[in-house]
């Protein structure tokens, strides 16, 4: 049954703001609705990438486990896609949890629709990797820059130098 | 010129290994082979160009650090895309790719592949998907990094570069 209220936060998300009324229409049809009460956790690090989420209202919190601790790296809200990368990643786990700050409501598309999409809406599916593609190429050079400054930053301090190089070479 | 052993490297790729051999082929055939040993052929500050399909071989990626000196930020390994980011945004180069020893490429130009990526047909999804494969890779191994180097650093000053 459709719900009016999520097609409209769905249909306004941000995101989708680029894409034509047509495109945007058949795409969120393969989007169904997932709400999260606050402390939820919408994804979690390690699991594999069976969903991706659209965030379309609510707040949630990234954090990262590293040695043992969770570090607290983003507090994201609605206009952002989550998941994507174990997604569309080859074995790649996820590398962060996410969890619900407040009540969150989402776009939730799950593997199994996306294969249906694949095969038989090519229209659909090109709108979706366009997109995602966009996304991740802005991310990447997001990245990039991040890590350039984190070079430079740490330029002068060899214990920062030689585990770079040694994480690096490990990768 | 045959295409077959362009067509067999490329199919080890990730996110290429589902094609079709015709699709392969198309892809294949607007690309150039290219070889290196040791050589510095992507450079930092340069155009981006093209995006290249190491096939066999090893290479580094070094960053200048504003003070006149160079890091390894890190080492790849085929079959992989290369430079693909700055390629398809078409910013200039942010890194140099250095071959380690010998190593085997095809090379496909900037133009091409936007040509090719802005086709409606089985070969532009074919393309489309390999580069999400990558795209989202790359992403997950760069968390992974700020990840561990959060760690080992113990900052949350590093924990915060962090991309999700």
């Amino acid at each position: 049954m459709t719900d009016p209220q999520f097609q409209s936060l769905l249909e306004g998300n941000g995101l989708l703001s680029g894409l034509d009324p047509l495109s945007r229409t058949a795409l969120c049809m393969y989007f169904h609705p997932a709400d999260f009460a606050a402390g939820e956790v919408l994804l979690a690090a390690g699991g594999g990438g069976d969903r991706m989420l659209l965030l379309l209202s609510g707040q949630v919190e990234v954090r990262v486990p590293a040695g043992g601790d969770t570090h607290a790296v983003a507090t994201l809200g609605p206009d952002n896609l989550l998941g994507e990368v174990a997604f569309f990643g080859q074995d790649q786990p996820r590398t962060a949890d996410v969890v619900a700050l407040d009540t969150v409501r989402t776009a939730l598309l799950d593997r199994a629709t996306y294969q249906t999409m694949l095969a038989s809406d090519p229209g659909a599916t090109e709108t979706l990797e366009k997109l995602v593609l966009d996304l991740m190429l802005d991310r990447v050079a997001e990245t990039n820059d991040r890590m350039v400054e984190l070079v430079r930053a740490h330029a002068d301090d060899p214990a920062f130098r030689a585990t770079a190089r040694m994480l690096a070479s490990r990768e | 010129m045959s295409l077959d052993p362009y067509v067999v490297a490329l199919a080890k790729l990730p996110g290429l290994d589902g094609a079709s051999r015709s699709q392969l082929e198309s892809l294949a055939r607007g690309m150039t082979y290219e070889q290196f040993n040791g050589r510095t052929f992507i450079n930092e500050g340069e155009a981006s160009d093209a995006l290249y399909f190491l096939l066999d071989g090893q290479v580094e990626v070094i960053r200048s650090t504003g003070t006149g000196d160079r890091v390894v930020v890190g080492l790849i390994s085929g079959p992989a895309i290369l430079g693909f980011a700055g390629a398809l945004a078409h910013r200039e180069r942010l890194a140099s790719v250095r071959a380690r020893g010998h190593i085997d490429l095809l090379r496909l130009s900037h133009d091409r592949a936007h040509a090719l990526l802005n086709r409606d047909d089985d070969v532009s999804a074919v393309l489309r998907r390999a580069l999400m494969v990558h795209l989202a890779n790359q992403l997950a191994r760069a968390d992974r990094l700020f990840g561990r180097l959060a760690s080992s650093a113990g900052g949350s000053e590093l924990a915060s570069t962090l991309v999700i």
